[in-house]
């Protein structure tokens, strides 16, 4: 295994270590899509994350990691043991992270027959993919506006339904398939479908540093974790557990945050403004503002929270217009100093 | 500690292959620059000779497949064993020495990617048929970039590399006593390589050396830090010194310079420094704005010194040269060019077939179909036949069970924009066509069409910009075309006609859209007047309709050209007057148009 750069160490790229962060503390919010310039850390960033997430708790000797707790959403063995009132032993294990290749190929995406086992015993087994292991974790796809039209769409289908259905050599399986999808890619080097686009809850822009000192602070503690990664990943142990104990902190109080009905008005004025399409923008909008207060230890969510995370819950939906010049990062903040330009500052 | 060897080379071609060999991986290896094939077999037979022992050198054989790259099912080990038998890939093959790309520029995206994913990880992870496995892929790369024309090395993958070099394939005389003995400091330096120490203010001395030339990102000045320490280490050095620091930004930041550095005391545009060469300077827009940073801020002590090192390091000619592709918005992005040769042969899956007229069996999919029935089979068999069970293949395969590849080819549509940028187009409208154009630009970008731009005045045309999806780029690159100069309508139809058959050699639909005033005054033989001009386009729009390619020919003229009217004629393609009306109007009408070219 090789070592990962610890989250910690990452200098600046502030918004996507956010994103990332809320997805975590709740992943329904959806996925995030990172654009950004070649050799910005995005890929580091979500590696990184991985040594960053608590443990789960997961059914032992279950192949898809299923929810102890979860109800309507097990696997087909799962279902198999509990309907022969099998008792269900817990084990912790670490919520995965899980990289999908360019290169995959489809049957290891979805999963497919065991060849292994058919070719030997004759016995038709299905062999989980990719999707079976991201299941209640994060898949990550690099450079995902390269990846294959058709990959792309099964992706879609299972992040839309949260369940993975494989028919093919005969084997017929249904699994849930619950995964954060974490993208990455740079928009020069190709679009990305906006059917795509649309499933990131939100979606984080990546620039290369341009102040000289935060570049030269990148190169030390890159040189610095080339050069001896135990010494280094030892020294940001405790910033890592600390940032993990609030990342779990932020769970645990998520459920018990409301979201005052002014907040709710703002959200929904400020989605009509901007015209982003459907009712997912403001969803989501409002569910990341509360994974932000929930972060921030506050009592409730105000508008400084929602003005927050606006950006990336937004930036991404507005009515495509390739050609306009300005970021749609900026586009949000333009509409938000217009709606409530004073409010914020006395909220 | 041996001191500091007083016979390390100082020419590029023999310090270069010594620096990868002393950090083969963490500085990724390096782009050589059209070298002649004598002499890149030699750099990667001397960068073998000094590093360790038994470092395999692999060439990548060019259309390599994804498959070979990662690895993936042994079949005949597979079938021999009755289990899955993995095998390694290229890339793991690999591991610990060289690969060789040849022709890098062509690499298809998913080849590219994997070799990113090497470079950056050390590994390679495999996710294919039936296997998941990490393999270490410690790989140090020789790019051979044989780029001709508007080709390049995908920056993706060249930007990972610490050297890019160009090779005249003289270096390569030393004997055997020489080469040893570098193959000893190597080694040393090697060891000592994790010793060593960076000064911070190298770190910063670097990285303000690369800001000063102009290079974005943290991946150049990483490279030099690392480039350094590997000098350092050759040198028996623990710390690096002044010299090491220097040899890194000449070798790493000097061929990375994007505009030299802005002397404090003026304020002059970096442009006007280097005199552009004049064949470059004819035919291309005037020098660009300076890249859109913020002031260099004031350069300190050291960073002065390792400028002039990186000053000194650049070869005349070159800087004006990434001057003039400036405006295309960023150093090339062939990706238009790389999906295009994915889209022949894009294996999808497979079905049911046999392999005969030209298709292909895919073997593995076939064993999958047939695995299932193997008990059934056996059994039948043992009961049909009197062959005793050694002589009974192990695998009972029937025809029904055969599966073959499918292959995709997209026909998806390229969309080639062929633009009057003439002084008579120029002066009157060119702003409206650029107006409609970006309409049409929106228009392809919500039907995924890919774009392509070129335009046409004076002698000759220009490609501005590869086929691609990115529209960003499109409109970037639009908005930089000047105007002016004859209007040599017949040569950009004859260009037009041949890229858009290039477009369909790669396997996509071509449809070519031309604005122009039609007042053509160029012939092709590159003189003026009118009539020879004429006849010439006339003549051009004639072998253009053979080909039966979609056109549509948009009359830029305020009041329609009858020219511009006849060669549309000739062309077969649709003619439409650009009205007066707002570039928004003419969008439906070229997007009907475009309907019924697609249509044929």
């Amino acid at each position: 295994m090789r070592p990962t750069y610890p989250f910690s160490a990452i200098v600046g790229q502030d918004e996507m270590k956010l994103a990332l962060i809320l997805v975590a503390i709740d992943p329904t919010i959806g996925g995030v899509m990172v654009f950004g310039d070649r050799g910005t850390g995005k890929s580091t960033a979500v590696r990184a994350l991985a040594g960053l997430l608590p443990a789960m708790k997961a059914v032992a000797g279950c192949r898809y990691g299923c929810d102890p707790k979860g109800n309507g959403s097990r696997c087909p063995e799962c279902l198999a043991r509990s309907a022969r009132g099998e008792a269900v032993r817990t084990v912790q294990v670490p919520i995965p992270v899980v990289d999908l290749p360019l290169g995959a190929t489809e049957d290891r995406v979805v999963g497919a027959l065991d060849l292994e086992k058919a070719l030997a015993t004759g016995e038709k087994a299905f062999e989980p993919g990719l999707l079976a292991r991201a299941h209640r974790g994060f898949l990550y796809v690099d450079e995902v506006n390269l990846l294959e039209d058709h990959l792309v769409d099964l992706l879609l289908d299972a992040a839309a339904t949260g369940e993975n259905v494989v028919e093919r050599e005969g084997v017929s399986v249904r699994h849930p398939a619950r995964f954060v999808l974490v993208g990455s890619g740079n928009p020069e080097e190709g679009e990305l479908r906006p059917q795509l686009l649309d499933r990131f809850g939100l979606a984080v822009d990546v620039r290369t540093p341009r102040a000289i000192a935060t570049r030269i602070e990148v190169i030390r503690r890159r040189d610095a974790f080339d050069r001896d990664p135990e010494a280094f990943m030892a020294h940001w142990h405790r910033a890592d557990a600390k940032a993990r104990r609030a990342l779990e902190r932020a769970r645990g109080r998520l459920e018990a945050l409301e979201v005052a009905d002014e907040v709710l008005e703002r959200a929904a004025a400020l989605c009509a403004q901007l015209g982003t399409d459907g009712l997912r923008g403001e969803l989501t909008l409002l569910r990341a503002s509360r994974a932000l207060a929930a972060y921030e230890g506050a009592e409730t969510v105000t508008l400084e929270h929602l003005r927050q995370v606006a950006p990336m819950a937004l930036r991404h939906r507005l009515r495509r217009n390739v050609l306009d010049e300005a970021g749609s990062g900026t586009r949000v903040e333009r509409a938000i100093a217009e709606l409530w330009g004073d409010a914020v500052a006395v909220a | 500690m041996p001191s500091p060897s007083p016979d390390l080379p100082r020419a590029p071609e023999a310090l270069i292959p010594l620096l990868l060999a002393v950090d083969p991986h963490g500085l990724g290896g390096a782009v050589l620059d059209h070298p002649l094939h004598e002499a890149a077999r030699a750099f990667a037979t001397r960068l073998q000779a000094l590093l360790p022992s038994g470092a395999p050198v692999r060439r990548l054989p060019a259309g390599i497949t994804a498959d070979r790259l990662y690895g993936g099912v042994d079949l005949a080990a597979s079938l021999a064993a009755g289990r899955m038998v993995a095998e390694r890939g290229v890339l793991a093959l690999a591991d610990g020495g060289v690969l060789v790309v040849p022709m890098a520029e062509r690499l298809p995206v998913a080849a590219r990617t994997a070799l990113s994913e090497a470079l950056d990880h050390g590994a390679v992870q495999l996710a294919r048929e039936g296997i998941v496995a990490e393999h270490a892929a410690r790989v140090c790369l020789l790019l051979l970039d044989e780029s001709v024309e508007d080709e390049v090395v995908a920056p993706a993958l060249g930007d990972r590399l610490a050297f890019r070099l160009p090779l005249s394939g003289e270096a390569a005389d030393e004997d055997a006593g020489v080469l040893s003995s570098w193959a000893r400091m190597a080694r040393e330096a090697r060891h000592r390589l994790l010793r060593q120490t960076v000064d911070d203010q190298w770190i910063t001395a670097l990285c303000e050396t690369a800001d000063a030339f102009g290079i974005d990102g943290v991946r150049a000045p990483l490279l030099a830090v690392r480039c350094a320490r590997a000098h350092a280490a050759l040198h028996g050095r623990l710390l690096v010194a002044e010299a090491d620091a220097e040899a890194a930004a000449a070798l790493v930041l000097a061929p990375r310079a994007t505009r030299l550095p802005i002397p404090p005391e003026e304020a002059s545009p970096p442009e006007e420094t280097p005199p552009p060469p004049p064949e470059a300077s004819a035919e291309q827009e005037p020098p660009p704005e300076p890249p859109d940073d913020e002031a260099t801020p004031e350069p300190p002590g050291l960073g002065e010194l390792l400028r002039e090192a990186v000053a000194a390091a650049i070869p005349p000619g070159v800087l004006a040269q990434l001057l003039a592709q400036l405006p295309v918005g960023n150093r090339g992005g062939r990706v238009g060019a790389e999906e295009a040769s994915l889209l022949r042969g894009r294996p999808r899956g497979a079905r049911h077939g046999l392999p005969r007229g030209g298709a292909r069996l895919h073997l593995l999919e076939t064993l999958r179909a047939a695995a299932p029935w193997q008990r059934a089979r056996a059994a039948a068999a043992r009961l049909s036949t009197a062959r005793p069970p050694a002589e009974r293949p192990r695998v009972a395969v029937r025809r029904a069970d055969f599966r073959i590849r499918r292959f995709v080819e997209r026909t998806g549509t390229t969309v080639l924009f062929m633009v009057d940028a003439s002084g008579s187009s120029a002066i009157q409208r060119l702003g409206e066509a650029k107006g409609a154009i970006e309409v049409l630009l929106a228009e392809s970008y919500a039907r995924r069409d890919r774009v392509s731009l070129m335009a046409f005045r004076g002698q000759g045309t220009e490609m501005l910009l590869p086929p691609t999806r990115a529209l960003a780029r499109a409109r970037k690159v639009l908005a930089a075309l000047p105007g002016g100069g004859g209007t040599p309508l017949a040569h950009a139809i004859d260009a037009a006609l041949e890229q858009a058959l290039a477009i369909r050699r790669g396997g996509s639909a071509a449809m070519v859209v031309l604005l122009t005033d039609g007042r053509a005054n160029i012939a092709r033989d590159g003189t003026p007047g009118r009539a020879a001009a004429e006849a010439d386009a006339l003549a051009a729009g004639r072998r253009f309709a053979q080909q039966g390619i979609a056109a549509l020919f948009v009359d830029t003229s305020p009041r329609g050209e009858p020219v511009a009217r006849r060669v549309a004629e000739a062309m077969r393609a649709r003619y439409l007057l650009l009205p007066a009306a707002d570039a928004k109007a003419l969008g439906g009408l070229v997007r009907a148009a475009l309907q019924v070219g697609e249509g044929r």
